[in-house]
């Protein structure tokens, strides 16, 4: 399978919510879309999913356009929805049986689902009776049940505890070692590093960064570093030329123009006999690119 | 296919509408009070007869209670000599008066507090028979000395016959009424005209009743649908234009099947008491009231349900009750596709309500045009009113009906109507499949009238 965006756009009056958006799906994995607040993401999220038709541009799974009613995919939206006043496994049965599941089929799907995510004892209580997170859990077993191969995961781990957040990673891990094509959203960038492969940040509707999340990081270089010492060691990274950019309790950071100027420095503290406790040389984290991007069109 | 799943959005919708607690609790008190009220055609008319509500004369009381003092004395004045013994009623002294003690009499009986009565027989030939009672009514109740007074004149007449000497087993055939009518052939009893006007009335008011209440259904499952996101999940394994069409469907089989059930019970109230009714009546139709017998009519007594029956001549058959079936249903869908549109142009359950008022203001307007005119036509000056609410599209789902099953249009007539009537219902889908594709996923104020115009004529 592989799923291609090409140039979708789509205007609500003279308000641009997305511009020319393109990304192409070839393998199996987690492809991440990632915005401020606004920026677009549920716009095209909606789009992919032919829920919206695009202004322009074109979705296409294995060459031809994507209809979500005809495929199997399994959402889960941003804003959670659940009817408040019907029975959690009544709701289940219905989604299933709009994916045209047997009986059979359904009984051990939602058996499978409902012990993975330990809300078995809410079956048969009204979705407005669970927790928000119990929601959520619901709302995920209503998205993979029948097995999609597609996977849109917005915003899956908001508001979701610790623990409840650990087993939602760990199901789409499982999802991901099942070769399943998965699009995540999230504002939680190190929930993205730790899944995604290859990002598109989209800023006021417009693609501001694409491509692979490993290759991204590769060209912006290893420009942080990170020291930590016991000492006055300020002095010799100026004469380095290291341009100081924050000052944490973990250590002091900097941007560095050269992997030179840092080894430079790593030089000048041992000749003076300062030891370092921390020295880290590294390349920029999602969290940073996306600041960065975001930040580089805001001024312009 | 673009409405592929539909079926399964309405068995949900249908499943989940009966097993709702607002569902049975709304259904099971419709069916008491209409079971109730089926029961009352039956057992009200009787009782009005037999004297067991409203204190009708069966002598044994009125409503329960202490027993009523029954008649124990009967002062009795006659004109002239009759020609035959008074019968004698039981328990009853008869004290026999001269002219010249009428009068006080009269007066000392109308002011008494004794259960005491004054016969006055006139007449040498043709008689007069006349009770004067207390104006007391705990003296002597006014239903007790009716009783009374019919029970003497029975004996009265029947003492009479024997007189002239008519054999006691020909008493009932010498004691046949026989009743004149002059009418115009095929003319409506004055129930029947009664019946002509609050049956449209009733109908309009019921079907009314019911497009409303679904209606409002289908917009706010609409809404509540949008306002909790239910609908992003639905889209991406159904068609939105399957999911409005399932909803709908699946609405009209739960208020088909709700009129069902109320149907049911009323029709097994209207059984299980119809033995208690006035028996026979409904065989004897058209002309029921006045050959109830005269307990019945004396009592103002009425077989509700025989004359139901009866004021609905000819009219009543198979192709009736399809058209009436198709105009049910062409009507429910009109306004049921409307109020999809509806509830799919808000984001917010806050903002239905007044998205709801020009609909609602439409189906007032259709409801007024079928219902008011009814109510004003004694003199016919309404007619032209009347029909025009059978043709307009508005009115006609609420007026229909009632016309199908009155007989007053005919088949070509009824075609028109139902053809003009799907013709709008029809522009409403249309009109639905446009733009609901498009209305579904908005979020953000509520959308205009015009402003949904608009995406219809872009899309």
């Amino acid at each position: 399978m592989s799923l291609k965006v090409e140039h979708i756009s789509k205007k609500y009056g003279d308000f641009t919510a997305v511009e020319d958006l393109s990304f192409e799906m070839r393998e199996p994995g987690v492809f991440a879309l990632l915005g401020t607040n606004g920026a677009g993401k549920t716009t095209s999220i909606r789009m992919i999913l032919g829920m919206l038709s695009a202004d322009g541009g074109t979705v296409t799974r294995d060459g031809r356009p994507i209809r979500p009613a005809d495929e199997k995919v399994g959402y889960l939206a941003e804003d959670r929805g659940l009817y408040p006043k019907y029975k959690v496994i009544d709701q289940i049965n219905f989604f299933a049986s709009l994916r045209n599941l047997s009986k059979a089929d359904t009984k051990r799907e939602i058996d499978h689902w409902f012990g993975r995510l330990g809300i078995d004892e809410y079956r048969q209580k009204n979705a407005d009776q669970l927790s928000k997170g119990n929601q959520q859990k619901v709302q995920l077993a209503a998205a993979l049940i029948g097995d999609p191969d597609l996977i849109i995961l917005d915003e899956p781990l908001s508001g979701l505890d610790p623990v409840n957040a650990d087993l939602f990673k760990s199901v789409i891990r499982e999802e991901m070692a099942k070769n399943k094509f998965i699009i995540m959203s999230s504002h939680q960038m190190n929930i993205i590093e730790e899944f995604c492969s290859d990002i598109v940040i989209l800023h006021k509707g417009k693609t501001v960064l694409s491509g692979n999340l490993n290759e991204i990081k590769r060209r912006a270089g290893r420009n942080n570093l990170l020291v930590k010492v016991e000492g006055d060691f300020m002095p010799l990274a100026s004469q380095c030329g290291l341009q100081l950019k924050e000052n944490t309790p973990n250590g002091v950071c900097f941007t560095v123009g050269e992997e030179k100027q840092a080894y430079g420095l790593l030089h000048k503290m041992l000749d003076a006999g300062i030891s370092p406790v921390k020295f880290e040389l590294r390349e920029p984290t999602l969290n940073e690119i996306f600041i960065e991007s975001v930040g580089e069109h805001n001024e312009d | 296919m673009k409405i592929k799943g539909w079926k399964k959005i309405l068995a949900f919708t249908y499943m989940q509408t009966m097993k709702s607690k607002s569902f049975k609790t709304g259904t099971i008190v419709i069916c008491v009070l209409v079971m109730l009220m089926c029961a009352a055609i039956n057992v009200v008319p009787a009782m009005m007869a037999d004297g067991s509500v409203f204190g009708g004369g069966s002598g044994d009381g009125s409503g329960g209670g202490a027993q009523p003092a029954s008649v124990n004395r009967l002062y009795i004045y006659t004109e002239y000599e009759l020609p035959f013994e008074l019968p004698v009623m039981e328990g009853v002294e008869y004290i026999r008066l001269e002219q010249s003690e009428l009068e006080d009499k009269l007066n000392e009986i109308t002011a008494g507090e004794n259960p005491e009565l004054l016969l006055l027989i006139r007449g040498k030939e043709d008689f007069t028979v006349a009770f004067f009672r207390p104006e007391n009514e705990k003296a002597l109740s006014k239903y007790v000395a009716q009783d009374f007074a019919d029970q003497f004149t029975d004996e009265f007449t029947k003492a009479l016959y024997l007189s002239i000497g008519v054999d006691e087993a020909d008493l009932p055939l010498a004691q046949a009424e026989v009743r004149t009518y002059v009418q115009v052939y095929d003319e409506k009893s004055e129930i029947q005209q009664v019946l002509a006007i609050l049956l449209p009335m009733a109908l309009a008011l019921i079907f009314y009743m019911f497009i409303v209440l679904y209606s409002q259904q289908i917009a706010t499952s609409m809404a509540t649908e949008k306002s909790s996101r239910v609908i992003e999940l639905l889209i991406t394994s159904a068609r939105p234009l399957a999911i409005i069409i399932g909803k709908i469907a699946g609405t009209l089989l739960v208020c088909v099947s709700q009129i069902a059930i109320i149907g049911a019970a009323g029709g097994f109230a209207f059984a299980v008491t119809l033995p208690f009714g006035i028996a026979g009546a409904a065989a004897s139709a058209p002309a029921i009231s006045e050959m109830v017998g005269s307990a019945a009519e004396a009592a103002g007594a009425v077989n509700i349900g025989a004359e139901l029956a009866a004021a609905l001549p000819g009219a009543l058959n198979a192709g009736s009750i399809i058209a009436v079936i198709i105009t049910l249903i062409l009507g429910f869908l009109f306004f049921a596709l409307l109020a999809g549109l509806v509830g799919a142009s808000v984001s917010r359950m806050e903002d239905l309500a007044g998205a709801m008022q020009p609909l609602m203001l439409i189906a007032v307007m259709g409801f007024m045009l079928s219902y008011m005119p009814s109510a004003m036509n004694f003199e016919g000056d309404m007619d032209g009113v009347i029909t025009f609410s059978h043709f307009f599209p508005i009115s006609s789902p609420f007026a229909l009906p009632s016309a199908i099953l009155m007989g007053e249009m005919d088949a070509l007539e009824t075609v028109i109507a139902l053809v003009m009537l799907a013709v709008m219902t029809c522009l409403a889908a249309l009109l639905t499949a446009k733009v609901y594709e498009g209305m579904i996923l908005y979020s953000g104020n509520r959308l205009k009238i015009g402003q949904i115009l608009k995406m219809a004529k872009k899309s």
